[in-house]
């Protein structure tokens, strides 16, 4: 049981799958975040656009190496992995799947989100597919 | 770090206690400690509210991620376990059932490291 957030591409021809917030971690953000239901939508949007942010090449690598990968949902943070699924037009795109929510304090000093990309050309938002299925 | 503490009895330890441990290990979930009822329960709230808002016919299919529009555009006069059904037909490999008033998806196809090998995520067992 998840909530699910989709964009629109840039050239507003398709929309994707951007970031699923599974149950179990959205009870921590009830419960750890103190947070209201128009503050969990807000912060899902915030953990949304700044995933659709970061260099996807950077994601990609995060992906296949299984690493975690932190977005800031404010009050606090998203702990989850970047995924790579297949689209039905078979194309290799990138999601976020959050595994669990804590709050700013509770994070640990390496628990940080990534910097966005340098070029918004090289952003997850500007082409969300993985690896070379361009 | 107190290593003693983990050889306490887990009932005996209080749930600060169990997080204190946790922060002294660094992990996060501290000793599988179990999401609060209630919190569970304000999270299901949301996950149908936001259903109710948003039922499948509603949805206008030009901003439907390319998974699931091809779907949506066939279930749109669907019941919703006619919907659930063919959904399962379109994602073999996921796991789809119904949840209220929306249509849940519990696992997806990912790829590894090598994208020919795939691997199946699905959530853990809670």
């Amino acid at each position: 049981v998840s909530i699910i957030t989709l964009r629109v591409t840039p050239d507003a021809t398709t929309s994707f799958l951007t970031l699923e917030a599974p149950l179990h971690a959205l009870a921590r953000m009830f419960e750890r975040g103190k947070l209201t239901d128009a503050e969990v939508r807000t912060s899902l949007n915030q953990a949304t656009e700044a995933f659709l942010a970061t260099d996807r090449f950077a994601m990609d690598r995060a992906a296949r190496a299984g690493e975690d990968v932190i977005l800031p949902a404010a009050p606090g943070l998203f702990i989850g992995k970047t995924l790579i699924a297949k689209d039905d037009r078979d194309k290799l795109r990138l999601f976020y799947r959050a595994r669990t929510f804590v709050g700013i304090d509770d994070a640990l000093p390496e628990q940080t989100p990534p910097l966005p990309a340098d070029a918004p050309a090289t952003n997850v938002l500007y082409r969300p597919v993985a690896g070379d299925s361009l | 770090v107190n290593t003693l503490a983990l050889n306490e009895p887990q009932e005996e330890i209080s749930r600060q206690r169990r997080f204190e441990i946790a922060r002294a290990w660094k992990v996060h979930e501290p000793l599988r400690a179990a999401v609060p009822y209630a919190a569970k329960q304000r999270a299901r709230a949301l996950i149908d509210t936001i259903a109710n808002e948003r039922p499948i016919s509603d949805v206008p299919s030009k901003v439907l991620s390319p998974i699931f529009r091809d779907f949506f555009r066939a279930a749109k006069n669907d019941s919703r376990q006619r919907a659930v059904a063919r959904l399962k037909r379109l994602l073999p490999h996921a796991s789809v059932r119904q949840h209220g008033a929306a249509i849940v998806i519990k696992s997806m196809w990912a790829y590894g490291p090598n994208v020919d090998d795939p691997i199946p995520v699905t959530p853990k067992r809670r």
